[in-house]
């Protein structure tokens, strides 16, 4: 037949029609023969014969369906077509021509409707799905089609729904409150973290949290207080009483002082506040220090009955003060040392030089007076008579010299949260620079 | 489908001061740029090594504010598919990505349940319970996919991420991010790779030495593109 003997190919088409009636290739065969020839009215006729002998075996019909389609008989086109479906069994074929038919017709909706039966029966039938994008496309509907086009090319399981998050998430509805307590939230879990990254890297893990600081504790207090005593009574707890809080402030404000530079990472892949950094290392620093605040208290109670009285009730009121003063200034250190990295270096030095100007050591009362008068005006060196009047006189503090805290504290945030303010935007940037 | 502006980017400059004075005193990553990001589009940026693409999505994720010009959100909530924000190497994989979890804006209650579906899409198994240092440069950048994908923003902006760990993850990444494009979630595509950007966008600019060229069709702008290279 390919080789142009038309009438070869009839005759030997003839006698396999006679031996294979059951056969549908040899209909179709023949079919295409009569389609050579330009022969419509045979082709159908061969057509109607094969359906009847094969009673309506789908690909027949298919074959006629498109032979009338072809004649522009789109009325007997479907009718056959819709034949071949119900006849189709398991084939898709009948279901794809009907689809085409729609096309060809230009029947979008119908079309449409026709792909879509197509793709649900075989879903990694791929021109289905580019079809139905073009369809989309032509109906304006541009979502559909980049998700069909899509589905072409990566598979069916793309159209199923997005598993986790529908998009237009909860982040701009979270407002104020919502915000502010999701950001504690961040502040507390990044802290409690650091802690368990810290005490990971050594063998005892979170042993050493505790143990550290206390460790510091006996040793100042069976030093110094036992066998260094300078003649003052008690010197182990008064001691103690100046260097637990100072440790609690320095450690805090030397964590806090390259925060924001250590978190430039961070800042710039997220949208989180510069304010971020150094609020953890305030609360990762005083989690640290807790475990020695409480065991000074309990050294306090066991050593020296004077400790307990009410006057006690200021102590977590001191240390609220405290807290605040210490976050001002390792805010506004962190703050300095982006603009001055080389601050970084001095801070260690910075802060022993303030642990002698802060009467961690000594009674500030003590020192000669040009000193003195100085020493007076510094709100640690306050806070730290503070807690010794508490816990050792058993007294309330000094209240004018508490108010003037209060005061210095209030005056250290406003410039604190006026200078973030300002600088807000800046903080990012010299990251990058 | 109604278009939407998401974001509006007018005369956005971005400008840094030199350390050492090499030539210029200033180096500017943007320069006047003008761009708008769509609802539902992907939004590819096409450009070389230091062209100012990772840049430009920092600014549209509004961690870095430009010292010119605006960036207008319209009321969208905007993220950056970074894959390894702030990953501390000492903790677990499982700690990480419960901080990581709370960065992208879930809360803690919310990422917990997620965990499992956490680990899981890494294909972490016991590594997941095991510190980040032990992990290969693959396996953490699976962890930060994994993590990921769990949050759906407004516009989700990415940078080459398409390169996760093995070619199987990578499969399952690029699958996983189709996904989400087909379900009409905003993607702004920040890529060298013209291959990535033709498959994938239905608009593209190019971002040359800090500005932009852009054109009628993605075949017209794909076409500059490669004259671009090819003149260097």
């Amino acid at each position: 037949m390919r080789q142009g003997h038309c009438d070869n190919a009839e005759a030997l088409l003839v006698v396999a029609r006679e031996k294979f009636p059951k056969n549908p290739l040899t209909w179709l065969i023949s079919a295409d023969l009569a389609k050579l020839q330009n022969d419509e009215a045979a082709e159908d006729d061969i057509l109607a014969q094969g359906q009847h002998v094969l009673s309506a075996r789908w690909e027949i019909v298919c074959r006629r369906a498109e032979l009338h389609m072809r004649k522009g008989d789109v009325e007997a086109a479907e009718a056959l077509n819709q034949l071949a479906v119900q006849q189709r069994g398991d084939a898709i074929e009948p279901l794809i021509q009907a689809a085409e038919f729609a096309d060809s017709l230009k029947d979008w909706a119908q079309s449409e409707q026709r792909w879509q039966a197509v793709v649900a029966l075989k879903p990694d039938f791929t021109r289905g799905y580019l079809q139905l994008a073009s369809i989309y496309k032509l109906k304006g509907d541009l979502l559909s089609a980049r998700r069909y086009r899509l589905a072409a090319k990566y598979g069916a399981n793309l159209l199923e729904a997005v598993p986790s998050g529908a998009p237009g998430g909860n982040k701009t509805a979270a407002v104020g409150l919502t915000r502010f307590s999701h950001f504690l939230g961040l502040v507390f879990t990044k802290a409690g973290l650091n802690l368990k990254s810290e005490a990971s890297r050594t063998y005892l893990n979170y042993v050493w949290v505790v143990a550290e600081p206390l460790l510091h504790l006996v040793i100042y207090y069976y030093l110094f207080g036992q066998i260094l005593n300078a003649g003052v009574e008690n010197y182990g707890l008064f001691l103690l009483c100046g260097l637990v809080p100072w440790m609690w402030f320095s450690k805090s404000v030397s964590v806090s002082a390259s925060s924001i530079i250590g978190g430039q990472g961070l800042m710039l892949n997220s949208n989180l506040p510069a304010v971020f950094f150094p609020l953890v290392s305030m609360v990762q620093s005083t989690l640290k220090q807790l475990p020695a605040l409480a065991a000074l208290f309990v050294l306090a109670l066991l050593t020296d009955s004077k400790s307990l009285t009410w006057n006690i009730c200021y102590l977590p009121v001191i240390m609220a003060l405290q807290m605040l003063l210490t976050l001002t200034v390792g805010m506004l250190l962190a703050a300095a040392v982006t603009v001055v990295r080389d601050l970084a270096n001095l801070v260690g030095t910075g802060l022993m030089l303030l642990m002698f100007l802060s009467g961690v050591i000594y009674q500030y009362q003590s020192l000669p007076e040009g000193v003195g008068h100085w020493v007076q005006y510094n709100p640690l060196t306050l806070l730290i008579a503070a807690y010794r009047t508490i816990i050792l006189e058993g007294a309330a503090p000094d209240a004018y010299a508490m108010a003037y805290v209060i005061v210095v504290t209030l005056v250290m945030t406003v410039v604190c949260a006026a200078f973030y303010k300002w600088q807000r935007n800046n903080f990012v940037r010299r990251g990058m620079a | 489908m109604s278009i939407k502006k998401f974001l509006s980017l007018r005369n956005v400059g971005v400008r840094f001061k030199r350390n050492h004075a090499a030539g210029s005193r200033f180096f500017e990553p943007l320069k006047d740029v003008n761009l708008e990001v769509f609802g539902g589009e992907t939004l590819g940026v096409l450009g070389i090594n230091g062209a100012g693409k990772s840049t430009l999505l920092k600014v549209m994720s509004g961690a870095l504010k430009p010292h010119f010009g605006v960036v207008e959100n319209h009321g969208v909530s905007v993220s950056l598919l970074a894959l390894q924000a702030g990953f501390d190497p000492n903790l677990s994989g499982r700690d990480n990505a419960i901080f990581g979890g709370m960065l992208l804006g879930h809360s803690r209650k919310e990422i917990m349940p997620k965990l499992e579906e956490i680990k899981e899409y890494s294909e972490l198994g016991d590594y997941f319970h095991e510190p980040v240092r032990s992990y290969s440069t693959g396996m953490a950048a699976r962890l930060g996919f994994a993590i990921s994908t769990t949050i759906s923003p407004d516009v989700l902006l990415v940078d080459e991420v398409l390169s996760v760990g093995d070619a199987n993850f990578k499969k399952k990444a690029e699958h996983t991010m189709m996904r989400k494009i087909a379900h009409g979630q905003t993607v702004v595509l920040v890529s060298h790779s013209k291959t990535m950007i033709e498959s994938l966008c239905d608009r593209c600019v190019i971002l040359d030495e800090g500005r932009v060229v852009s054109g009628e069709s993605v075949e017209q702008v794909l076409e500059i593109y490669e004259e671009m290279i090819s003149s260097r």
